[in-house]
């Protein structure tokens, strides 16, 4: 492969997800803000951003911390929330032909919109749009937490303008771009039923695992009873 | 755990759980299998969203409308940045023109 030919895909990929990027500042502010509440320090909070990569995955984490979550607990976690990124996977290594070590260095700068705009059209599906977008995202994302870090609190009084509302916002937002179907909404609102009803019977940090287990096992089930329903009219 | 345990543990994890669809290379996922993980996020970020709220109840019927606001915004637009700045705006908004927290 030569590198002549990757170079154009690979700064186009860079090029396509700046304006993407943008979305994540609110969300390095949403993190950097939770990450200091939880009592982390600027370079722990960096770090993060710098290993973990992922905005839901890092405020989830932080959000564990003043809990004294254990460490089972914690990987628990974040294999639920990270789950759907195995699909990922395969419907990657079926689309972008990879060479081994490739398939070693892509997996770490996954993200969803990564994902996204690299299946969104054919001429995007090879390594060096994948390796631009991919490094694009991550500079903006680490850039935006370090910002965030430096300048958040002498612009912002995080109390006052009520920025911790930015983490629900995030989810519900992140949640709406997921939405599919009537079902996905269905599903949705059964989870905010179940996390209620966990959190009524004071379950704790195990409200998280039991809804990311147990709210799409009941949806697989709602899904083959329509498909079967649907078969059989 | 300390903070750097916490980190390097999460981190591994990540890592092993965005790797794991490429280490696999199956042909094709099995029907079920691959609609219980498109609900996974769906449960995770609805959990998360409420967890969150509970955290931090005060203008909780502002707090809604917003959430409706930004809903509205990212399902029409799919501008993930516009809908957060958006909602934020507008629960300012709110709380500026309304009257004691709830």
């Amino acid at each position: 492969m030569r590198i002549d030919h990757l170079s154009p895909s690979f700064r186009r990929g860079f090029r396509s997800v700046i304006p993407l990027s943008v979305a994540g500042a609110p969300f390095a502010l949403a993190y950097v803000i939770a990450a200091q509440n939880a009592g982390l320090n600027a370079l722990q909070i960096q770090l993060m951003s710098l290993t973990l990569y992922s905005a839901a995955s890092q405020i989830a984490v932080v959000q564990m911390l003043p809990t004294g979550a254990s460490t089972v607990t914690l990987i628990i976690t974040l294999v639920v929330i990270n789950l759907h990124y195995l699909l990922y996977g395969l419907s990657l290594v079926k689309r972008v032909p990879l060479s081994p070590w490739q398939r070693i260095l892509t997996p770490f700068l996954l993200t969803d919109t990564i994902y996204g705009i690299t299946i969104a059209e054919r001429r995007n599906e090879n390594f060096a749009f994948l390796l631009g977008a991919e490094l694009s995202l991550f500079l903006c994302w680490n850039g935006f937490t370090a910002l965030a870090i430096l300048f958040g609190h002498n612009f912002i009084d995080f109390q006052a303008a009520h920025l911790d509302f930015v983490a629900p916002l995030t989810f519900f937002v992140l949640l709406i771009s997921v939405f599919k179907s009537r079902l996905d909404m269905m599903i949705a609102v059964l989870a905010v039923v179940v996390t209620g009803l966990c959190l009524s019977a004071g379950l704790g940090s195990m409200t998280l695992i039991l809804v990311a287990i147990g709210v799409p096992l009941i949806g697989v089930g709602i899904s083959g009873f329509q498909k079967r329903q649907a078969e059989t009219s | 755990m300390n903070p750097i345990g916490m980190i390097a543990v999460a981190a591994v994890c990540l890592y092993l759980c965005r790797g794991s669809g490429f280490a696999l290379n199956l042909k094709s996922a099995s029907p079920t299998w691959e609609a219980f993980l498109h609900f996974v996020p769906i449960a995770v970020f609805s959990a998360l969203m409420l967890l969150a709220l509970v955290r931090a109840p005060e203008f909780l019927n502002f707090k809604l409308l917003t959430l409706a606001f930004a809903g509205g915004v990212v399902w029409r637009t799919r501008q993930f940045g516009l809908a957060v700045i958006g909602g934020l705006g507008v629960l300012w908004i709110l709380i500026l023109l309304g009257g004691s927290p709830i």
